[in-house]
């Protein structure tokens, strides 16, 4: 196995906290709800197995050179499987076994065209769900949202499809990534001008309470 | 469709500009010796920035020697260029031209005007050397560029087209560009994914840079497809807004996808300056194109 230290990116001598805190970015970097859907989930999560082993083997060594070989059991990262929503965690499946098993091999385009052959009348919420799955792994991703949207208005009340469209609104948002007008932090600060007229202000409200902010106006 | 992916300059550290900026003249510089002065022309960021992928996964930080040499077009300056990474370079290089070529040749394709045929016809003419060399070079990419601008006339001339499908041929042509920086099977899924979601966020990125000027005149725009149709005229700030927001999620949605591919990576070098570009960079060109409007084609970084 590779140095631990390396797969964290920390020096030996790091401190706990240190080493505590590599482990959590990387954590969250290889987290599988990052990669839900995504067809290149299974080298995150080899990744995030990593991560876990040799976070693991750090804690226990160092716990081991504490209590001077007396390995006590591990601590911290817990390695459970993981599957988010494509998992199977939920699993209503009704009439689509075979359409979700052949998306769990991965063969993509047999899964479209079993879904393509469904006539128009009856396309159920499920359909939607999964014809959505199929154009979010092959990254179409605006008619991905309408389908997981629409699965979702059919069947408000199933966690799998509403798990599905959450994970996507969020990356609309830009909870993954990308840029949010509403939290916008790439204005660089304030301008001079900003600078001065906040300055007037102040003293304006100061004037108002009988203070004075600059004294000179 | 070129230019959008550049770095956020007020977050890199100066070493790290550096270290791009000699990637981009040694680019300049390979245009030069391979494909004639001209080529030198079609240099651009995009390109620079799968040099940054295809040397960072092959090459460690030191192997990067910068050597600092005279400025091909202007003499007077003097700044550092990337020596070595020959087999990547020739690559960048072709698909700089044969980028550039594709695109004066759809333009000369669907241009509306007497003068603009002309002028397509013209820059076909002086490019052909350029682009025939850089097709004999890269005979498989010359072909795969060739599909995509034709699969993305055809996607485009549907009655009702979607933004996926339209974005899908430029996609698949990142996807294999990107494909070709890898170095093993693993790298190589990972690089694809990366290159699809980027080619898609360029291709979107580009349709909602020209959708006013596109709109206005009436020409081709998926996204005045897609919200339209608009009436004639200005149109009014929320309704403005409530497009480019929209084509922002879209976008944002290619970034995850981007960023989370990025993660898997093993950069060996340039990964600060490549992080950076998918980012923040990315994200900033978002917000200049769509929301502040102060992204202008072809500024250069100084």
């Amino acid at each position: 196995m590779n140095d631990p230290y390396r797969v964290l990116g920390v020096s030996p001598n790091a401190t706990d906290d240190e080493i505590k805190e590599a482990y959590r970015a990387l954590a969250k970097k290889y987290h599988p709800d990052n990669y839900a859907g995504s067809p290149i989930a299974d080298l995150a999560s080899e990744k995030m197995k990593e991560v876990n082993e040799a976070y693991d083997q750090i804690t226990s060594e160092r716990k081991a050179a504490r209590k001077r070989g007396n390995a006590g059991p591990t601590g911290g990262a817990q390695q459970q499987a993981y599957n988010g929503y494509w998992g199977g965690a939920y699993q209503t499946s009704t009439g689509f076994g075979d359409v979700r098993s052949l998306i769990a091999s991965g063969r993509i385009a047999d899964a479209e065209q079993i879904l393509n052959g469904v006539p128009t009348d009856s396309r159920n919420a499920e359909w939607y769900f999964l014809k959505g799955t199929v154009l979010y792994k092959r990254g179409w991703l605006d008619e991905a949202t309408n389908h997981f949207s629409r699965a979702c208005q059919m069947d408000p009340g199933n966690p799998e499809y509403r798990a599905a469209f959450n994970q996507i609104t969020g990356q609309r948002y830009g909870q993954y990534g990308g840029y949010n007008p509403q939290t916008d932090t790439m204005n660089g600060g304030c301008s001079a001008c900003d600078v001065c007229s906040s300055l007037m202000i102040a003293d304006c409200c100061c004037e108002c309470m009988g203070g004075d902010l600059i004294p000179c106006c | 469709m070129f230019g959008y992916i550049r770095p956020f300059q007020a977050e890199l550290k100066v070493r790290e500009f550096e270290s791009y900026k000699a990637v981009y003249c040694a680019l300049c510089r390979h245009l030069g010796w391979r494909y004639g002065a001209l080529s030198r022309m079609t240099l651009s960021y995009d390109c620079t920035f799968w040099l940054l992928i295809a040397i960072g996964l092959q090459a460690k930080e030191n192997d990067c020697v910068f050597c600092r040499q005279r400025c091909a077009v202007n003499p007077l300056k003097k700044c550092g260029h990337m020596q070595g990474q020959d087999e990547a370079f020739r690559f960048a290089a072709a698909l700089s031209v044969l980028l550039m070529g594709e695109k004066i040749r759809d333009d000369s394709l669907d241009a509306p005007h007497l003068f603009g045929r002309l002028r397509s016809r013209f820059l076909l003419l002086i490019t052909r050397r350029a682009r025939k060399k850089a097709a004999a070079d890269e005979p498989e990419l010359a072909a795969m560029a060739r599909q995509m601008t034709d699969a993305q006339r055809a996607a485009e001339q549907k009655e009702t087209p979607l933004p996926d499908e339209c974005a899908d041929p430029t996609a698949k042509l990142l996807q294999y560009v990107f494909g070709r920086a890898a170095r093993d099977e693993t790298q190589r899924r990972i690089l694809e994914e990366f290159g699809y979601f980027l080619g898609r966020w360029v291709y979107l990125m580009d349709a909602g840079d020209d959708f006013e000027e596109d709109r206005q005149k009436g020409d081709f725009n998926v996204f005045v497809k897609k919200y339209g149709p608009f009436p004639p005229g200005k149109l009014p700030p929320e309704e403005e807004k409530r497009v480019a927001t929209s084509i922002n999620e879209l976008q944002n949605m290619n970034t995850a996808r981007i960023q989370a591919a990025l993660s898997l990576m093993p950069l060996q070098a340039f990964a600060p300056v490549v992080q950076n570009i998918v980012c923040l960079g990315l994200p900033f060109t978002q917000r200049s194109v769509l929301f502040t409007h102060t992204y202008r084609k072809g500024t250069k970084i100084k």
